[in-house]
């Protein structure tokens, strides 16, 4: 279709070309043939008339002039001329363009029709006669060849008129044609604009159409629809388009519904964690957060940024990619959200495309407050507690030394007796809080371990010299005798590690029968490692509380002896910062074994000499 | 002549326990429920000592030493606390305040530790006062005495010399918080050593 209309276009340009050419050489020709009849036409004419002039005066020469031409030879001539002179007649009246013309022409055939009557009478006549009438005749003749001549002339007068009439005629007629040019000129133009207009409207503009159609389908506009009735080319390109715009809606359809139900999914999932959870992208803002997460912000006046504390390693883990995954509680950052702390361990894992680029950090705040209450609880309990206790306990023993000084008014005896008993005893209760204290003291600054480098052999002796102290009910305790001599230099605080093992060793005199015995040895359990045991001969702890045994404040039930349960697990976290390690041993009924592996530095130490030997 | 002598102390049981523990003829206490009651009548009238209490729930005790020093009083200052960490000590010391009760206290010890300052503090320290210290004590309570009026520079001095007279964790530590608070970190570190050393 779009073939035929293209073709109908050129062919109609084609045809005003034709049309306007074909004119202008009909106009051209027209002109050349009308100039070329007249011109034709009154040459003719006028030669006519010269003709017929030159045959009356030939004829007049030879018949009525003095000459030596015999009788068959003037009849030759007057044959020839009259001939002549008839063809030119002819050819006057065929050339006759108008009445006047013809006129003349009949006028002077009638005067060479005398003539030759004249001139046949002549020829009639005897040799003789003819020279006696020569004159009579010559007379006669003149006549019609006066007749003739005016009225030849009169003709080449006419035709001279005509061919005068005729150049003026095709002077005029060009300025005629180039007007008639010009209009259809003006037609063809008009004709070509219009065929130029339908063409656009016809062809450009659903091509335009199209181009704009397929930019917005380019810009993501897929509902556009390219509007054609045509049924051309053109059409079947639109619809075509039309289709490729609907196969693409369907295909976004089909995976928005995909991604809309991945979101859900994913959205509902999230929404259900009681956590807050954040996803920065890489400008370092908060793109997406689940419900708890915005309902933290809010508490904090928030919008698209993280918690302050959590943004420094957000950042960090967005720069670099990686993850930042603490599982100590002590990495719990502290927020106070309603008055009320809350411990947040933050979880941050980079998100990357399939380019392998991190594009994203997920920020998943754990609630550690119930862990971090629980741990706080047993650290800071002893801290609190302990000064919490002091102040009344200050106030007491203040009143009751003031009281015994007896400043303020004599006591009697038995009031006496009571108040000193009131004083023991509070003061035995400072006693015990200090000793918390310490504990405490000692834990917390855990961190800030004085190295040094200690032998093995006089740490124990130490540990066990100073068990004496702890000895009663014929209990006792010894170093094992069969102890390897060759014991090695070890890194330690020994402040602390003597305090590990003090621990051990009372906790072992504490469980043991009366007359019992508590064994403290010592040996390489490997080439780096150096285990230093007490053994004891107590009642043994039941397999299922043997790992509970080093958490703080734990007691194992039915357990008779009094403590806060706070040594054991001291012992361990002093024995674990120093690297090592602290395990127990025990079958219920066979005492119990505490051990404490600690490592070996490189360099072994020369032997030392003495052997100890304690009963 | 009578020393007049503050407690502020927001516990109603310590403040009476210590007004017993001090009461004697040639004292006379007052007392303050917290620092804003405190700060009212130290601006109404003069003390010789003041006892604070450092955790108190309203203004605690080293809130209410810097409002105090804010006037220009320096009014000799003993603080009881439960207990003392490096830092609240060094905070203390900024305020020129130097010595230290800890929880709990002893009538002896509370009386010990008064009279000391107040004789410290006393402008016209007799001869037989002073013949009774020691070389270290006396260069301690110089020291004591400057540090209280902020003059930590001549105090180092002093202290230098009574750690001279008797090489003392006591007088290491004051040397060494002396220094921190300047800024002198390493100076400060090694007189730390020098005072857990010896402890040690």
């Amino acid at each position: 279709m779009l073939r035929w209309r293209l073709s109908l276009g050129f062919v109609l340009l084609l045809g005003i070309f034709l049309t306007a050419g074909g004119y202008s050489i009909f106009l051209f020709q027209s002109l050349s043939s009308s100039v070329n009849s007249v011109l034709t036409k009154n040459y003719e004419s006028i030669r006519a008339v010269h003709r017929l002039r030159v045959s009356t005066a030939t004829l007049n020469a030879g018949f009525l002039g003095d000459n030596e031409m015999s009788g068959s030879q003037k009849v030759d001539l007057f044959r020839v001329r009259s001939e002549v002179m008839k063809r030119s007649l002819d050819t006057l009246r065929i050339n006759a363009s108008s009445p006047a013309e013809a006129q003349a022409v009949e006028m002077i055939s009638k005067d060479v029709d005398s003539y030759n009557k004249v001139i046949s009478a002549l020829i009639a006549l005897s040799e003789s006669e003819t020279v006696k009438r020569r004159g009579e005749f010559a007379r006669r003749v003149s006549v019609y060849v006066l007749a003739i001549t005016t009225n030849g002339e009169n003709l080449v007068l006419i035709n001279e008129q005509t061919l005068k009439k005729s150049a003026a005629e095709a002077r005029a007629k060009p300025k005629e044609y180039a007007w008639a040019m010009v209009n259809m000129l003006v037609i063809c133009s008009i004709i070509s604009a219009f065929a130029f207009y339908w063409m656009g409207k016809s062809i450009l503009a659903p091509i335009r159409e199209l181009t704009t159609s397929a930019q917005m389908i380019g810009d993501g506009n897929l509902d556009h629809q390219v509007v054609s009735e045509s049924q051309d080319e053109l059409g079947n390109l639109a619809r075509t388009f039309n289709g490729m715009a609907e196969k693409l809606r369907a295909y976004r359809d089909a995976a928005a519904s995909k991604m809309s139900r991945l979101n859900q999914t994913f959205e509902t999932t999230l929404a259900s964690f009681p956590d807050p959870i954040y996803f920065l992208y890489d400008n370092g803002q908060v793109t997406m957060a689940n419900p708890a997460a915005v309902n933290l912000n809010g508490k904090f006046d928030l919008h698209n940024k993280l918690p302050i504390d959590f943004a420094e390693h957000a950042e960090r883990a967005l720069a670099s990619g990686t993850n930042y995954l603490p599982d100590s509680l002590k990495d719990a950052i502290c927020l106070r959200v309603d008055n009320q702390e809350k411990f947040y361990l933050p979880r941050i894992v980079g998100l990357t495309d399939n380019t392998k680029t991190n594009f994203a950090v997920a920020v998943i705040l754990e609630d550690v407050t119930g862990f971090r209450l629980v741990d706080d609880m047993k650290t800071n309990m002893l801290g609190t507690v302990s000064h919490e206790l002091k102040t009344p306990l200050t106030s007491i023993r203040l009143v009751l030394y003031i009281l015994l000084e007896e400043s303020i008014g004599q006591l009697s005896d038995q009031q006496k007796s009571l108040v000193e008993a009131a004083r023991n005893d509070s003061d035995r209760l400072l006693a015990m809080l200090n000793d918390l204290l310490d504990l405490t003291r000692l834990e917390s600054s855990l961190p800030s371990m004085i190295m040094e480098s200690a032998s093995a052999r006089e740490l124990l002796d130490e540990c066990v010299s100073n068990a004496a102290s702890l000895i009663h009910d014929n209990k006792k305790v010894y170093l094992d005798p069969s102890i390897n001599a060759d014991l090695p230099l070890l890194m330690m605080d020994r402040l602390r590690i003597r305090h590990a093992i003090g621990n051990l060793i009372s906790n072992a005199v504490k469980f043991s029968p009366e007359n019992g015995k508590v064994k403290v040895t010592a040996n390489y359990v490997s080439e780096n490692s150096f285990r230093i045991s007490v053994v004891d001969e107590g009642p043994g702890i039941p397999k299922e509380y043997q790992h509970k045994v080093f958490e703080k404040f734990y007691r194992a039930p039915g357990q008779k002896i009094q403590g806060a349960g706070l040594g054991l697990s001291i012992a361990r976290e002093i024995v674990e910062a120093h690297g090592g390690r602290m395990g127990l041993i025990s079958e219920l009924g066979k005492g119990s074994e505490f051990y404490i592996d600690l490592p070996v530095p490189k360099r072994k130490v020369e032997k030392n000499e003495k052997e100890y030997s304690y009963s | 002549m009578k020393k007049n002598i503050l407690i502020v102390d927001d516990e109603e049981n310590i403040r009476l326990a210590l007004r017993y523990a001090l009461m004697t003829d040639q004292v006379e206490v007052s007392e303050a429920d917290g620092g804003a009651n405190a700060l009212e009548l130290t601006g109404k009238s003069s003390f010789d000592l003041i006892l604070l209490d450092l955790r108190m729930p309203q203004m605690d005790g080293l809130t209410f030493l810097s409002l105090l020093r804010a006037r220009n009083n320096r009014i000799p200052v003993i603080l009881i606390s439960a207990y003392t960490t490096t830092d609240i000590a060094l905070d203390a010391i900024k305020h020129g305040v130097i010595d230290f009760l800890a929880k709990p206290v002893t009538p002896p010890q509370i009386r010990d530790v008064v009279s000391e300052v107040l004789q410290r503090h006393c402008d016209s320290v007799s001869d037989e006062d002073s013949s009774r210290l020691n070389p270290f004590q006396l260069k301690m309570s110089q020291a004591k005495r400057m540090i209280n009026h902020l003059d930590f520079e001549n105090a180092k001095m002093s202290l230098v010399d009574a750690v001279k007279n008797e090489n003392r964790q006591e007088a290491n530590l004051l040397i060494a918080m002396l220094y921190e608070i300047e800024g002198d970190f390493v100076k400060a570190e090694e007189y730390y050593g020098s005072a857990t050393t010896r402890r040690a």
